[in-house]
């Protein structure tokens, strides 16, 4: 497991840290606050009262052995919504029972002899309370604090699938995608959250066993450190990105109001696709409207308007265009981090639909098994008798750059001409490499050969369902729309497009060509 | 000054009684012993001159004012109270539990410094060696002393004390029961004294009272009791310190 991959896909899990940690202390630290100061008044009120002891006790005790997982669940549906909130109130009824536990044995702990002294003086309540039994108590609270907190810590990593950010992100997402570096960053970081936070309420403890201010002001001083690291790991690293993600989970009672709208880009393969999208939501009964043709960047911003429900962008494109990131990820980082990324904004990424419409160098298959060529790679040694063609703009964009220095790739000539020409002309041999777009039908003659890019040189645009959050509530349809996810072959869809581009079917006859989600 | 008039004191409704038709009358300045034996009703009678327990019938004054219609910490920070479980706070040294009333009351800090020096220097506890100390790090007799300097802290003009020398060897005793004349008469203090010792009592009250099973069964000065002890059960209290002053007596002739 820790190969080199391994370390090389690290400091890129590692740049995505400081949020992650930020959200997973920052509901942590609220949530035990709160825990406490919720906990031990009540805590105070039952050691004065017997009768409601009983009562409190009682009901955290059956809150704990809800499971996690159920908890926020239901407290998904009690507030019905996602995000934070019920997370952070699940962590907070969650850290109740220990701390309300030991206050209530501590404060029963505390001395007659004292207690009476105290009222003999001639101290108040209040001051009784501050001044002697909470001292007192203090040792036998702090230690149910202590195990509030191991408890808050781990299960704030839960709060990943009600769509508040956390270390789960990491475990969460490294388990959906099988990636194994974000899983390990994942329960690395909030194991050592875990005995770090544990180790300075063990400190605070013994200051308060001790009565020692030097204990209590070093414990206090590391929990505001812990507090702020998250901060500190920002300033450390300055190219830092949001991370807050996550799936919610929707409400059962949804009622459609007005039709959905699906969206698209401007070209045969977004025309299938909405018609695909269309069927699958008419399967559910589900009323549909479609804008197509909408121009790149038009159309997340009207997704993110909620102008549109639905639609199917490419992740290399939202990587560059949407979020202004230029370095190179992997598919499965890549596409957690677009997820997280445009959560922000309100847009639920269902996840990739299996096929992929990035660049592809091909050559005809003939020429490609005599030079013995399978991969961008054994191209180099050749290249410089080569010529290649491609649109225009390809030679100037960072894709090209990027393979250029990756490589160090040089052909003989480049060509510019239309993608429509550029399968002519590689047929007959006016150029021995093009650059085409991977679902394009027409590379489906059976005369050419696509080479493989192990440097990952070209980014992967792997499409990706998006939807609104209106969409998203109506949690039917957008599950049926989840069961979309890889069902859509490369294959697949270059034969649909194949069919409309080089065939003149209609783009319904496509459409239908395409495997339907399973029921 | 302290006035019990007809006190009862009953933990079960009235089935059983604590304290039964308890009335006793300490005059300004002057020392009341209560004597009895284990569970007779002296501590209860005494909380309840500092309303630490409620009496269940009868009244208290002091100073004339029936205490029942004060409030009752007001009426505590009044009245010194040396505590049978001596009380001390654990978490806090012998100069903060001392003076700790006094912080209370908003007395600046150096104020307080001062007067546990003062304090403690009265009780025989150097406040150089004693005032930092936790309470763990005292011996018994020396946590009494410091319940005892609390007690004084707030210069209340009446004392209530239980058992206050229970801790102590008998020089110890002596030396301290000798403190506490000496600074009761010099502040001209009111006190009720509990203890279960006679010659404690015939030593330090001006009158004594003797309990049991929560009645008052006599009623007098030293020397009223000593001429006429008046019951078997008081009679019998008398035997031991007399009998140990004529051993004493003729071991020495
Ligand atoms: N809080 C209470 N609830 C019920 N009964 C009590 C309570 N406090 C005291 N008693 C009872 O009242 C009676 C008198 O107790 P008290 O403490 O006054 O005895 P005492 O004379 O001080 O004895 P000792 O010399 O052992 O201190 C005892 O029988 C005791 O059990
Ligand atoms: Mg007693």
């Amino acid at each position: 497991m820790f190969d080199a991959d391994f370390w090389s896909r690290l400091p890129y899990q590692l740049s995505l840290l400081p949020d992650r940690l930020g959200g997973h202390v920052f509901l942590a630290f609220t949530a035990l606050l709160a825990g406490v100061l919720v906990s031990i008044p009540l805590g105070i009120f039952c050691s004065r009262r017997p009768q409601f002891e009983r009562v409190a006790v009682t009901v955290a005790n059956i809150i704990q052995t809800i499971p996690g997982m159920a908890l926020l669940a239901i407290m998904v549906f009690a507030l019905h919504r996602t995000g934070i909130m019920p997370a952070w109130i699940a962590l907070v009824l969650y850290s109740i029972l220990p701390i309300l536990r030991n206050t209530i044995a501590g404060m029963k702990s505390v001395d007659a002899g004292c207690l009476e002294a105290a009222d003999g003086i001639g101290l108040n309540a209040w001051q009784r309370l501050r001044i002697v039994e909470l001292p007192l108590a203090a040792p036998t609270i702090l230690a149910g604090v202590r195990t509030a907190s191991a408890w808050v810590v781990g299960a704030a990593t839960l709060a990943y699938p009600v769509g508040a950010t956390s270390l789960g992100d990491y475990i969460f997402a490294g388990l959906q995608t099988s990636n194994p570096v974000a899983l390990m960053v994942g329960c690395v970081f909030s194991a050592a959250l875990a005995l770090i936070l544990d180790m300075l309420l063990g400190g605070l403890e013994k200051a308060s066993q001790k009565r020692s201010k030097a204990w209590a002001f070093g414990s206090i001083g590391g929990l505001l450190l812990v507090a702020i690291s998250p901060m500190l790991l920002k300033v450390i690293d300055q190219e830092q990105e949001f991370a807050p993600t996550g799936e919610p989970i929707a409400s059962n009672q949804f009622v459609q109001e007005k039709p959905y709208v699906i969206g698209g880009k401007p070209f045969t393969e977004q025309y299938i696709l909405i018609d695909h999208l269309e069927n699958v939501l008419h399967d559910e009964n589900r009323t549909t409207e479609t804008k197509p043709g909408l121009g790149s960047n038009v159309v997340l911003e009207s997704l993110k308007q909620g102008d549109i429900d639905c639609y199917v962008d490419y992740s290399g494109t939202l990587w560059a265009n949407e979020m202004k990131r230029s370095g190179n990820v992997p598919p499965a980082e890549m596409m957690i981090d677009i997820a997280t990324h445009l959560k922000e904004s309100g847009v639920v990424t269902l996840g990739p639909l299996g096929f992929r419409n990035d660049y592809v160098f091909a050559m005809r298959k003939e020429q490609a098994d005599e030079l013995d060529i399978e991969s961008i790679e054994d191209l180099v040694s050749h290249a410089k008798d080569l010529t290649a063609a491609c649109e225009i703009e390809f030679w100037s964009r960072p894709e090209w750059k990027n393979v250029q220095s990756k490589y160090g790739l040089q052909f003989d000539e480049t060509k510019s001409m239309d993608a429509a020409l550029m399968y002519g002309a590689l047929s007959r041999g006016d150029a021995d490499v093009i650059v085409a777009y991977r679902t394009d039908g027409r590379l489906d003659s059976g005369e050419f050969v696509e080479l493989e890019d192990p440097r990952f040189a070209l980014p992967p645009y792997d499409a990706v369902l998006l939807i609104s959050e209106r969409l998203a509530k109506d949690r039917v349809a957008s599950e049926k729309l989840r069961k979309m996810i890889n069902t859509i072959s490369t294959r697949q869809m270059r034969k649909a497009n194949g069919m409309v581009d080089l065939h003149e079917k209609p783009i319904k006859e496509a459409a239908a060509t395409l495997n339907p989600p399973a029921p | 000054m302290i006035q019990l008039r007809d006190i009862c004191k009953s933990w079960d409704g009235g089935k059983t009684f604590a304290v039964k038709n308890v009335s006793l009358e300490v005059g300004e300045g002057k020392v009341l012993a209560l004597l009895g034996g284990s569970g007779s009703g002296k501590s209860t009678t005494v909380k309840m001159i500092n309303r630490l327990i409620e009496p269940t019938s009868g009244s208290i004054l002091i100073g004339g004012e029936d205490i029942t219609h004060q409030d009752p910490v007001l009426l505590r920070r009044r009245i010194g109270y040396v505590f049978q479980s001596i009380g001390l706070l654990p978490h806090m040294t012998v100069a903060d539990n001392v003076t700790l009333l006094l912080k209370l009351e908003g007395v600046p800090a150096e104020q307080r410094k001062e007067r546990a020096t003062e304090l403690l220097n009265m009780v025989d506890l150097p406040a150089e060696t004693f005032a930092q100390r936790l309470p763990s790090e005292l011996s018994g007799g020396q946590r009494q002393r410091v319940g005892f300097a609390r007690a004084l802290a707030a210069e209340p003009k009446v004392m209530l004390l239980d058992e206050p020398f229970g801790a102590l060897d008998p020089v110890t005793r002596d030396t301290l029961q000798i403190e506490f004349q000496r600074i009761q008469k010099s502040l001209g203090l009111t006190a009720v004294i509990v203890t279960h010792d006679m010659a404690e009592a015939l030593l330090l009250a001006d009158m004594i009272a003797v309990m049991h099973l929560g009645k008052v069964l006599r009623i007098g000065t030293p020397r009223e009791l000593l001429q006429d002890p008046g019951d078997d059960y008081v009679a019998k209290l008398l035997e031991t310190p007399r009998r140990h002053g004529e051993l004493v007596q003729e071991l020495s002739s």
